[in-house]
């Protein structure tokens, strides 16, 4: 199977391989025909020939200008001489004269001419311009050598010609290849295109055929968590209704044998209850419709809710728990301060009940935009498995474990706000286990507030509710910049009373404090003491 | 008398020996012909010697290695013949002639070369002058059409 899933990728590469092949291959013979054609181009080298033929017909002409009834000076003579020589001398260098002495190789006339040239050059350095007979010995000299350098230049044009002749067929069968290479890298292309268009169909429809079954499959696991989450659902009602009548029972006289046993009771009903919901909590994680809840919070909410949570299951464990704050945490953050508690408390919860801690401390700071809570302890006895904490021992179905359900919950928790979860020790070696998770601070501003109530103890109790926020409180005289009205609800008039407060305030928002018959009136009705909660969560809203 | 018949003696010595030099050094080497204007000059082997003086490094098909060609830039001769036209036809000892384009010295530092590797040329090699274009610098001059323009034993640049 494995090679045929390469096979795609070893046709691709030769495909490639030979295309580049043919393609490298056609570039060098290209380059090379085009050095040979430069080489080749017999101008210089039948020329040179030719120039050396006409120059000894020159000299000689020059020996016999006499015999024309013309005059010639012995300066004529020796330009003439030393002309030809130059001549031979371009026999004796450079590509064109290598060239040229392979024509001359066997017969070796411009040896013969030059060792003549040299045998007749004092002859010629001294000659008079009136020594005919020097003149004809010199002319005679030379006479063989035209008919021998004519044929030179006639082998050396017929040898040029054969040579551009085999170059030109050479040129041919390159060119020739060329074209048959290319026809043969175009259909072996066109039949690589083809191959995987019908990969492609293929792949395509192994795709179409998984995203069926994955849609299958999601839809199974939905019924799944929807199942799972109803069931917790309902199981925990019945469960909380047995917790309750436990609580009633615990109320009544009983022995202490009794009362042990139903604390016992009282105990795995709590601790079955909290599976159900980490439970709900696992299955909800699933839910495409899984959302987070951020909006602003008060750290200090969060931090104080911690030990009234985890307090109970850490005095259940026999052990010590303490939350601190480590440095300056702002006072107003924003994110899903629900979330955050649970992955908290869940791993807390991991440690006192399951990992056997004995002293826990959950340090909490917040650092370049973090909100860090690092859950140190300090053993005694029992074990705690970092790869239960990463998510390592949760690969099959087969080794999910009830332990892993809480860690799991938390992780998943943490991921879903962009956080993460590392663990390491101190120095003093103790384990700490961080869950770092960004957080952004809300900007301290002061909430402009027009406060209209009835009654003096509503007033103080109202401003302690909301004594976390910087508030100014304004007068009536400058209430038209107010951007919340808060007034007691439920008193008399109190159409009147919103509709003159809208019209005082136009830009503001109106709240109503107590409890309203007309609560769609106002933009917001909480009922102090409690609704605390709501009511700040909604100013931190205006906040911003 | 005789101390003046000597010295007269010497002096004739003096000039019958240094004559031949002189009129060598006078000779024309090159002759210029500008055919737009009409106007000729005669460059003696000092003349040529005079203008400045250029190298150059580079391989043809008549030479067996790298060689330094010195002698005045092409250029530099065609300035004394003045601005205007548009090819130069170069003409050799034996009358043998080209047509070379004038943009060719200004596009290339083509040498009047007098001298190979500091050796001077003998009429019997490519004397007087050999003109030589920077090949090896160039590819594109690696070719027969420029091959033809490297006329050697110059002696008259006609401007056109």
């Amino acid at each position: 199977m494995g090679w045929k899933l390469q096979l795609p990728k070893f046709l691709f590469g030769g495909v490639v391989t030979v295309a580049v092949t043919i393609a490298g291959f056609g570039f060098v013979t290209f380059s090379q025909n085009i050095d040979a054609m430069r080489e080749a181009s017999q101008e210089n080298i039948s020329w040179s020939a030719a120039q050396l033929e006409k120059e000894l017909m020159r000299f000689r002409d020059s020996l016999r200008a006499s015999d024309a009834g013309l005059t010639t000076s012995s300066a004529d003579i020796n330009q003439r001489f030393d002309v030809l020589w130059s001549r031979i001398a371009i026999f004796q260098r450079g590509k064109v004269g290598d060239r040229l002495r392979e024509y001359d190789l066997e017969i070796n006339t411009i040896g013969r001419l030059f060792e003549e040239m040299k045998a007749m050059e004092s002859l010629v350095v001294s000659i008079s311009s009136y020594d005919f007979a020097t003149m004809s010995k010199i002319h005679q000299a030379f006479y063989p050598f035209s008919g021998e350098l004519s044929e030179l230049s006639r082998r050396v044009t017929v040898g040029e010609e054969q040579k551009a002749a085999v170059f030109r067929a050479h040129m041919r069968e390159a060119a020739n290849f060329a074209l048959y290479a290319s026809i043969s890298t175009v259909l072996l292309v066109m039949m690589a295109m083809g191959y995987f268009v019908l990969d492609g169909q293929r792949f395509r429809k192994l795709a179409e055929q998984n995203m069926v079954l994955a849609e299958r499959f999601k839809q199974a696991s939905l019924v799944k968590s929807r199942f799972l989450t109803m069931m917790s659902h309902e199981l925990r009602t019945p469960m909380n209704g047995v917790l309750g009548l436990l609580a009633v029972a615990r109320q009544s006289n009983m022995t202490p044998s009794q009362r042990k046993i139903l604390t016992q009771v009282d105990r795995s009903s709590n601790r079955m209850l909290g599976m159900l919901t980490d439970i709900l909590d696992f299955a909800a994680l699933d839910n495409a419709q899984f959302g987070l809840d951020n909006k602003p919070f008060f750290s200090q909410d969060l931090i104080s809710a911690l030990p009234d949570l985890l307090g109970p299951v850490a005095d259940q464990a026999k052990a010590k728990f303490k939350v601190e704050v480590v440095g300056e945490v702002p006072t107003r953050l924003c994110g899903d301060a629900t979330r955050l508690r649970r992955s908290y408390a869940l791993l807390v919860t991991y440690f006192l009940e399951t990992a056997g801690a004995r002293e826990i401390e959950l340090r909490i700071s917040y650092e370049d935009n973090h909100l860090i809570g690092r859950i140190v302890v300090d053993y005694l006895d029992g074990g705690w498995s970092p790869d239960l904490i990463s998510g390592e021992r949760e690969e099959s179905a087969d080794s999910f474990a009830s332990e892993v359900l809480g860690p799991a919950v938390a992780r998943a928790l943490v991921d879903k706000m962009s956080g993460e979860i590392r663990h390491g020790k101190t120095e003093d070696g103790k384990i700490v286990l961080t869950i770092d998770v960004p957080v952004q601070a809300q900007k301290e501003r002061n909430l402009k507030v027009l406060l209209k109530m009835q009654s003096a103890p509503m007033e103080m109790v109202f401003k302690s509710a909301v004594s976390d926020f910087h508030i100014d409180y304004l007068s009536q005289n400058d209430s038209s910049c107010a951007e919340i009205v808060m007034m007691e609800s439920g008193m008399a008039n109190e159409e009147e009373r919103v509709s003159n407060a809208r019209k005082n305030c136009p830009e503001a928002l109106v709240f109503g404090i107590g409890r309203s018959y007309l609560p769609a009136l106002y933009d917001f009705v909480a009922e102090i003491p409690l609704e605390v909660d709501s009511l700040k969560n909604k100013i931190s809203e205006v906040l911003g | 008398m005789t101390r003046v018949l000597k010295t007269a003696a010497a002096v004739c010595f003096v000039l019958a020996t240094a004559m031949p030099q002189l009129v060598m050094a006078q000779e024309t080497m090159l002759k210029l012909v500008n055919t737009l204007t009409g106007e000729e000059t005669a460059l003696s082997e000092a003349d040529v010697l005079a203008l400045p003086q250029a190298a150059i490094n580079t391989e043809n098909e008549f030479v067996d290695a790298m060689t330094s060609f010195e002698g005045p830039l092409g250029r530099e001769v065609l300035a004394l013949l003045g601005e205007g036209g548009s090819t130069v036809v170069l003409t050799a000892v034996n009358d043998y002639a080209v047509e070379v384009p004038v943009a060719d010295f200004a596009n290339y530092d083509v040498v009047f070369a007098l001298s190979a590797d500091g050796e001077r040329f003998s009429r019997r090699d490519k004397g007087p002058i050999w003109v030589v274009y920077p090949m090896s610098d160039h590819q594109e001059l690696q070719d027969p059409v420029y091959n033809s323009r490297l006329i050697w034993q110059l002696v008259k640049v006609e401007l056109k």
